[in-house]
């Protein structure tokens, strides 16, 4: 046996006594979700197969340990079906995955409190800001959990979003990534040609959003008038004229000073916040109906970490390398690490290490196998 | 003995009313009724739309007519049926568009829109009509278009706030278009269909046109990118394309130097086509010059199928034809300034 096969062999045999001290996985409504498994190289090597309860699947899980479990965001009549109409499409969650972005402060594939804090402020915005207050739904209709290595999972499971097909999808994505803008539909005038009076005309001409609207309107406004966001505004704006500025969108007077080209001034800055919000998001998971995403509360293959579910409340303080362990501190296990950075695990700091053989407890000895920085020691 | 609301049922023939008066009371086919049935399919199939005619027949006549041609419309294709469902929509939303100026138009209309899933909440009647309407119940049946766009639209605590009656009768048009689209062809075996029944909708395919979709052999499509290639197919098997991307593919097209009446004939696959219609968006677009979005603007749009590696979809050919395509559009460019020269219409 090489040193390779003994570490895969020695993952799967920790990964088996995981699920078998488990009792109850699974997602809801489990018989009608498509399930894929991944191996220690691929993270999605088989699927269309299916469970006809949560039994069944651990079952499963005890004697396979696959590294990577997924399943469908969708509920179909026949989920081993194939090809994919057959299956019979019957609904969906509505499902976000926010990933945090490369970072410059290490290598690819790992985390740092400033990446996995930017995601997770992402992951607040988008159920403070628009999950709630804008789409409407109370926190017992939002679930979050971990995604098992450097983002979240937020997930609706609603009769209301079932229904939605790929382009309603997109609508939607679009509405929380801020993309489509045109600020000129939240300036009333433009709508109102029934007006002859020139006068009221021009006076409502300047009725644009305010930062108390609703919606994508008071978005804008609440940024514009922002001094955090002064970079972003128009140079006419920008120094001493700001205040008079602010002073008039909070009225809805959007023209206190005079700003040339101002609709595509304003639809830029659209844009800018936009991006600002969306760029997180992998929308293909939202829109694509036929996606499958990482099962909550199983271990994901690429951290053995545990993609945890926890209460909304959590949010702001969870943090993986302590509230997603799986592995105990008791037992310890040599390794040959060829190079990590320095990482935290259960609040104790390890590394940085490059081409040395440690003895590590195996909560972190797990984090560095499944990363694929090192392998078993003989 | 329930009472029906008839001239409900025939204005709105699509509602569970409608259908439950057809079950109790079953139409007699007969050669009148046939023939009723067929003029609400031929013409919309042949002008994209149906006549409103309440004055002419008897409500109860209405209802059967549309019971008769739900029959016939079975024996069609897909593309006729999607094309008929979408007429029985616009009569069906224009009928509710006008129905607020009736005494008990606005009580009706939300009955009808409640049975299609719309849940309207009326915020004011006067001056202007003002409802809120559930965010994804919108989100469903919005028309994929710009000034639908969710993101242009008053969201707040889970409504799309202040819309207006013509568009809250725009997002029931598509509810029952996609209602109608689903409930055809009836799961009836064909063995199970009267004689007159098949014998009408031979007649009437007898009637539709023949010609094969003209083949754009003049367009040099080998140049064209994948996204652009993927809408011709799409829109040569009579796929309902969105709005967006029928606007994108005439906005590329046009840029991309393709005749107007070229465009035009592209366009009458469309299984909504109508003539007059797209030439005056064709004529529109010609006017308005857009440019063509850039490639994450397409992907955004759900259009994009490809990597392509190009900023925009115009800079395709030469990313990966080089100098040759570069050299064939300056040649096509020459070709056709000259027939402009010539006066030529093509
Ligand atoms: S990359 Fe651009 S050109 Fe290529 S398919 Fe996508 S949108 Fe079209
Ligand atoms: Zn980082």
């Amino acid at each position: 046996m090489t040193d390779l096969e003994r570490t895969v062999e020695f993952v799967r045999r920790k990964f088996a006594d995981f699920y078998t001290a488990q009792s109850e996985v699974g997602p809801s409504s489990i018989g009608q979700r498509e399930f894929g498994f991944g191996s220690w190289e691929r993270k999605i090597e088989t699927r269309h197969a299916a469970f006809p309860t949560k039994a069944d699947l651990r079952k499963y899980l005890v004697m396979n340990a696959p590294f990577f479990i997924s399943h469908s965001i969708a509920y179909y009549e026949f989920p081993t079906g194939r090809p994919m109409p057959r299956k019979n499409w019957l609904g969906g969650d509505l499902v976000f995955d926010l990933d945090a972005d490369e970072c410059p402060n290490h290598a690819k594939g790992w985390i740092c409190d400033t990446c996995f804090g930017k995601t997770k402020s992402e992951a607040i915005k988008l159920i403070e800001e628009f999950l709630m207050p804008d789409f409407g739904f109370s926190s017992n209709e939002i679930s979050v959990n971990f995604s098992g290595n450097r983002g979240f999972h937020v997930r609706v499971e609603s009769e209301k979003v079932k229904q939605l097909d790929r382009e309603a999808r997109r609508d939607l994505v679009d509405y929380i990534g801020g993309t489509g803008l045109s600020i000129e539909n939240f300036f009333r005038a433009k709508e109102k040609s029934w007006m002859e009076n020139d006068r009221v005309k021009r006076q409502l001409q300047n009725m644009g959003p305010k930062p108390t609207d609703p919606g994508w309107g008071g978005r804008i406004a609440r940024f514009a008038i922002d001094p955090a966001n002064i970079a972003h505004l128009p140079k006419e704006v920008q120094k001493k004229k700001f205040p008079l500025f602010t002073q008039g969108v909070k009225e809805g007077n959007w023209d206190k000073v005079r700003i040339a080209n101002k609709e595509t001034v304003w639809g830029d800055l659209g844009k800018k916040v936009g991006v600002h919000m969306g760029d997180q998001i992998d929308q293909n998971v939202t829109i694509d109906t036929s996606k499958l995403i990482r099962m909550a509360d199983s271990l994901h293959g690429d951290s053995g970490w545990v993609a945890k579910t926890f209460p909304l409340s959590q949010l702001q303080s969870f943090d993986p390398r302590k509230d997603a362990l799986a592995f105990s501190s008791s037992e310890t296990v040599t390794l040959n690490i060829v190079e990590a950075p320095k990482f935290l695990s259960r609040e104790e700091e390890f590394g940085p290490f490059k081409a040395e053989k440690r003895e590590l407890p195996l909560h972190a000895a797990m984090y560095l196998l499944c990363k694929k920085a090192a392998l078993l020691s003989d | 003995m329930v009472d029906y609301n008839l001239n409900l049922c025939a204005k709105y023939p699509f509602t569970s009313e409608a259908k439950a008066f057809v079950s109790v009371n079953k139409p007699q086919i007969s050669p009148p009724l046939i023939e009723l049935g067929q003029k609400r399919i031929l013409s919309a199939l042949l002008k994209g739309e149906i006549p409103k005619q309440a004055v002419v027949l008897d409500a109860k006549e209405l209802v059967y007519s549309y019971a008769v041609a739900r029959m016939i419309i079975s024996q069609f294709s897909r593309f006729h049926i999607n094309r008929y469902a979408i007429a029985e929509a616009k009569r069906a939303s224009s009928l509710l568009e006008s129905s607020l100026r009736e005494s008990s138009g606005l009580q009706d209309s939300l009955l009808v829109l409640g049975g299609l899933g719309i849940h309207a909440k009326i915020v004011s009647e006067k001056p202007d009509f003002i409802a809120d309407v559930p965010v994804f119940e919108y989100l469903r049946f919005a028309p994929r278009s710009v000034d639908y766009k969710l993101i242009n639209q008053n969201v707040s605590g889970g409504f799309v706030r202040s819309l207006t009656w013509h568009k809250v009768c725009r997002i029931a048009e598509e509810a029952i278009k996609i209602q109608i689209q689903n409930s055809l062809p009836l799961k009836i075996p064909k063995t199970d269909y009267p004689q007159e029944i098949l014998k009408a909708a031979k007649e009437i395919d007898k009637l539709l046109p023949r010609e094969e979709s003209v083949v754009i052999t003049k367009i040099p499509s080998e140049n064209f990118p994948p996204c652009i290639v993927k809408l011709l197919q799409d829109m040569h098997m009579h796929e309902n394309l969105p709005h967006t991307a029928r606007w994108f593919l005439a906005t590329y097209l046009l840029k991309a130097g393709v005749k107007p009446e070229e465009i035009a004939a592209i366009f009458k696959d469309a299984p909504d086509y109508n003539e007059e219609t797209t030439r005056y968006q064709i004529d529109y677009l010609v006017k308005k010059t857009y440019s063509v979005p850039n490639c994450d603007s397409i992907d955004s749009y759900g259009l994009c199928v490809a990597e392509c590696g190009t900023k925009n979809p115009l800079q395709f050919k030469a990313a990966y034809h080089g100098k040759k395509v570069e050299r064939d559009r300056r040649e096509r460019d020459a070709n056709q300034k000259r027939d402009q020269e010539q006066g030529e219409i093509q």
